[in-house]
């Protein structure tokens, strides 16, 4: 029945529509097919980028811009960045000569938004804060170094800082990543692997793939910031609530809270999964753990605990963890220790502009002798408790309806083991003066308690104080222009009262054996106590 | 463009001027008086015109690039299905390389095609048609075209108003007209009973001594040039039927008729041509078709007594000839330059009339042509198998997008929404570039029209198969 057979069929249409016409019309379309197709490319290559762009990135994409384009004349003088190895700290034969740093800070930051909000900052402040840290000569470092300089087994150079981010977000990520690229900086992103890892649906938090990005980009370094931890749960009947780490949950079924057995095992199941969710999925080793909120057991409201469990079980899963530094914890910047394990972060505020940053870390930068202070402009005294003013060149502590006295400390002072420290002040009022030294924190140092009627050399180790020695009914305190001193020097303290050696004691504790200076004022009753503080100096004794 | 006259009337006046201003340029007879700075000005002008085609084929694909992207953000949505997936692929792959293929699409004829002039018949069933039979027999006589190599034949198939009457005065004036050139002949058959479109199609054959025949439908007018143009491929021997492109003449009537108009321009130029790449143009349609004779006779018999599903197949009777026609393999292409303007539904309930009555045909012959279309270009009969297969589970698409998808993930659907928008832009763009006519909005419209209402058809006119009436009639 069929008339012509397919070849036939075929000869005919080769006939109505020529080839020439084909080929013709053929080049046109795999032009156009090739542009579509490495279209849909690109966007596939850059999807993420692209659903997530939000209009101020642009200022980071324009700061990179220009940087490539005009290049680099805005960093300033670059501290000359070489790889450094432990035992060659006088380096010499390159004619360069390398400080090295003795402590590293480490900020964090959240998210990096249009407008700056209670927990974030303002992309233009970040961008302003980084480049001023380039221009000072600041430069990261990645995880890796940093843990192994808290060893104490690799050298790096002076100005270090460890960059961080927490909670894993899309806007730590976008907006940021361009001036990391423009300042050759990186920086470490702790995740939440629940948002990030497990559940995949929702646009806040870095996906896997973009994690995977990052890796790439080697400038960001990934690390555990919890599983589950991040929320706060119910922690009573009641229906209060807290943190997650910090806190026995409240079980709702039973009716009753977690037995220490089960916080344990519950802390220590979020600690390993958070570890081996990155690891697994991302195939990158993770040394360190930031605690969510910052509270590994600090702030806990019914398990006292706590901290002391918190700590132990970290430690048996991660060499290192983060936490953000409060006044209490001592000097900002983190010095390496054979038991290094806490991590002192310094937060950075939405509201600090780029010039108390700055201030910040160059007060918490570790000081040499000697030290002079009449307080023409701010070195790093740090209150701890109460209140501390500066007026006409001099620092007063004092306290208020609510308070017995203030303590304060001088940041960066950590390293300072043999000195002697005098100061002259005004006692305007107040029971008790302590000039501490050795200070690392307000748990550990030793001081020199001056009262009317006595003078005292202290020692406080793990927030417990012991009186060393006390020398009693000593009464020749004049209260205006007054120098007082400590001397420490080895496991010797001297007490002085203008220039004569009151007290002093050949038995301070080894643990003490170096550590900063600070004050202290108290008195039984409230809004009682008042020193101004003229000057202070500080020398070494050799 | 004079050959569009009359579809061209509906261009902006500005393109008109454009168009005017451009010829004075050309002839030198620009106004003397204008400064150099005019000139610029209306030299940037006409450069505006002529890249503005390329401007809105740059928008095209862009927004084809947007439909690709959509796509891929689909496939990459794991929680969408396998189905849902590979239908969203296979329905933008179909409709997108409708107007690849058909970019394809440029016939060629022998250089003795010029001299080719098959005699040829121009044949009208008709029935009920007294408004428009008059002006369809007059437009016919008026085609350019050797009159003594050419006749009508008009069937009134049992009309019950003046159809007749209107027949007999067109014949009139036309044998009146007649020249020394050579004369049409007007025949006139009256049937006083109504035996059916196919009957009255197939006596205008039976009644034909010429080569070809030109169906042209009683409310449809006809391009003088359009016998020509659908003559001329039939040169080529296998060629057994060359359909015509349609235009809507009532096309701005109202919003039906100005969807209709977009609807029709694309399924022709595109969706038409993009078959006959591969001389396989599934439905040479009634409204303007050329046949050849000896090719049709050899398949009336089986045509005038098709049963489907035990009932006497009385609608779908173009489609249902060229299903024949290809069986056979014999090729079935389309012109472009042949031009008909028809008249569409202008109410909403004649047009749902018509086209439940073609979905009906529709599933009756694709299955047919399902059994025969794997032997034809592999393109051809993928193409051919997913045009049936995906409007056939589209409404289960359209109830998972719309209904369940937001029901049970709370998240309004969004890119099926604006995968829709945009295929349909691209519809109206398609429409827009060719005609410049700013009804391509109505292009848009009707996807939405298309599925919200048109879809749900086809699943009920599978259940009405057996029901052989005709709707309109």
């Amino acid at each position: 029945m069929r008339v012509g057979g397919q070849g036939k069929n075929n000869k005919i249409m080769k006939k109505i529509i020529p080839r020439k016409t084909l080929f013709k019309k053929a080049l046109p379309t795999a032009f156009i097919l090739a542009i579509l197709g490495f279209g849909l490319f690109s966007y596939d290559n850059n999807k993420d980028f692209i659903n997530n762009f939000q209009s101020y990135h642009l200022a980071s994409y324009a700061t990179l811009f220009s940087h490539v384009i005009f290049g680099s004349n805005n960093s300033g003088n670059l501290t000359p960045v070489l790889e450094v190895f432990p035992g060659n700290k006088n380096v010499k034969n390159l004619n360069i000569k390398i400080m090295l740093a003795n402590s590293i800070p480490v900020l964090v930051y959240h998210g990096i938004v249009s407008g700056d909000d209670l927990s974030n900052v303002s992309l233009d402040n970040f961008k302003d804060q980084m480049f001023a840290l380039k221009k000072a000569g600041w430069q990261t470092v990645t995880i890796d170094d940093f843990y192994l300089f808290m060893k104490g087994e690799k050298e790096l150079p002076d100005k270090s800082f460890l960059l961080t981010f927490d909670d894993g977000r899309k806007d730590s990520y976008y907006p940021v990543d361009p001036i990391l690229q423009a300042l050759d900086y990186n920086a470490v992103i702790f995740v939440i692997t629940k948002y990030s890892l497990q559940d995949k649906s929702g646009n806040y938090y870095l996906s896997k793939n973009e994690l995977k990005q990052m890796l790439e980009s080697n400038r960001w370094e990934i690390e555990a910031h919890t599983r589950e931890g991040h929320n706060i749960y119910k922690i009573a009947q009641d229906g209060k609530q807290g943190h997650y780490y910090s806190n026995k949950l409240w079980l709702d079924n039973e009716n009753r809270l977690e037995t220490e057995e089960e916080f344990i095992n519950r802390i220590k199941s979020d600690f390993i999964s958070a570890k081996s969710d990155i690891e697994q999925e991302l195939g990158v080793e993770v040394i360190s753990f930031a605690f969510p909120f910052g509270d590994f057991g600090q702030n806990t409201v019914n398990f006292l605990k706590a901290e002391q469990i918190i700590l132990d079980v970290a430690k048996s899963v991660y060499p290192i963890a983060f936490y953000q530094v409060w006044p209490g914890k001592g000097h900002s910047f983190n010095y390496p220790a054979k038991d290094s394990f806490l991590i002192k972060r310094i937060e950075v505020k939405s509201d600090w502009s780029t010039e108390s940053l700055m201030t910040i870390l160059d007060a918490g930068k570790e000081k040499s002798f000697p030290y002079f202070d009449n307080f023409e402009k701010y070195r790093g005294w740090i209150k701890t408790w109460g209140q501390l003013t500066f007026s006409n060149n001099s620092m007063i502590l004092d306290s208020n309806a609510s308070t017995t006295g203030s303590s304060a400390f001088l940041d960066g002072s950590y390293l300072w083991d043999n000195y002697s420290y005098s100061a002259n002040i005004n006692w305007v009022k107040g029971r008790n003066i302590s000039l501490l030294a050795r200070y690392k924190d307000d748990e550990n140092y030793t001081a020199c308690n001056f009262s009317s009627d006595s003078v005292r050399v202290e020692q406080r180790l793990n927030n417990k104080n012991r009186v060393m020695v006390e020398i009693k009914n000593y009464v020749n305190f004049p209260k205006n222009d007054l120098n007082l001193s400590i001397r420490v020097n080895k496991d010797k303290v001297e007490c002085l009262v203008n220039g004569n050696i009151i007290a002093y004691t050949y038995y301070l504790s080894s643990v003490l054996s170096n550590g900063g200076i600070g004050f202290k004022i108290w008195d039984p009753q409230m809004n009682n106590s008042e020193l101004i503080i003229k000057n202070v100096s500080v020398e070494e004794i050799k | 463009m004079s050959k569009q006259s009359e579809f061209m009337e509906n261009q902006s006046n500005k393109t008109i001027t454009i168009y005017l201003l451009k010829n004075l340029l050309k002839q030198g007879l620009f106004i003397k008086g204008l400064g150099n700075r005019n000139k610029y000005f209306m030299r940037n002008i006409i450069n505006y015109s002529n890249s503005r085609r390329i401007n809105l084929w740059v928008i095209f694909y862009l927004v084809v690039y947007l439909i690709l992207i959509i796509k891929l953000i689909t496939i990459q949505q794991f929680d969408n299905g396998i189905l849902f997936a590979t239908y969203s692929i296979a329905v933008s792959f179909y409709i997108l390389s409708r107007f690849g293929l058909a970019y394809f699409y440029k016939p060629s004829v022998p250089d003795l095609g010029l001299a080719y002039e098959p005699t040829v018949s121009f044949a009208v069933p008709s029935k009920n048609e007294g408004e428009n039979i008059r002006e369809t027999i007059l437009k016919i006589a008026d085609t350019n075209y050797p009159k003594h190599k050419f006749d009508i034949i008009a069937i009134n198939d049992g009309s019950n108003d003046n159809t007749l009457d209107e027949m007999l005065i067109a014949k009139d004036i036309i044998e009146k007209r007649n020249s020394v050139e050579g004369d049409i002949l007007v025949k006139v058959i009256d049937w006083k009973i109504n035996k059916g479109k196919r009957e009255g199609m197939a006596e205008c054959v039976r009644q034909s001594n010429k080569d070809i025949i030109i169906f042209i439908d009683s409310d449809s007018f006809v391009d003088p040039e359009a016998a020509r143009e659908l003559v001329k491929y039939f040169v080529h021997d296998d060629v057994a039927a060359v359909a015509g492109h349609a235009y809507v003449a009532n096309a701005d009537e109202n919003f039906l008729t100005k969807m209709q108009a977009v609807r029709y321009f694309v399924a022709f130029k595109a969706y038409k041509a993009a078959e006959a790449l591969f001389g396989t143009v599934t439905c040479c349609s009634g409204c303007c078709s050329a046949y050849r004779r000896s090719h049709m006779n050899e398949v009336m018999e089986q045509w005038l007594d098709q049963k489907f599903l035990g009932v006497q197949c009385t609608y779908g009777d173009d489609r249902s000839l060229t299903n024949y026609l290809l069986k056979k393999g014999y090729k079935a292409l389309f012109s472009n330059e042949a031009m008909a303007y028809t008249f569409v539904p202008d109410t909403l309930r004649k047009f749902m009339k018509q086209q439940f009555r073609w979905k009906k045909s529709w599933v009756r012959e694709s299955l047919i042509a399902g059994a025969f279309m794997w032997k034809k270009n592999p393109i051809m009969s993928i193409s051919f198998y997913l045009g049936v297969i995906l409007p056939i589970i589209a409404p289960v698409i359209v109830i998972r997008a719309l209904i369940w998808y937001p029901y049970a993930t709370g998240n309004w659907p969004f890119y099926y929404l604006f995968g829709l928008v945009l295929m349909a832009i691209v519809y109206g763009l398609y429409y827009y570039i060719y005609t410049k006519d700013r009804k391509w909005v109505y292009g848009v419209l009707f996807a939405a029209f298309y599925t919200i209402i048109l879809i749900w058809q086809l699943p009920w006119a599978i259940l009405n198969l057996r029901d052989a009436r005709w709707g309109t009639r």
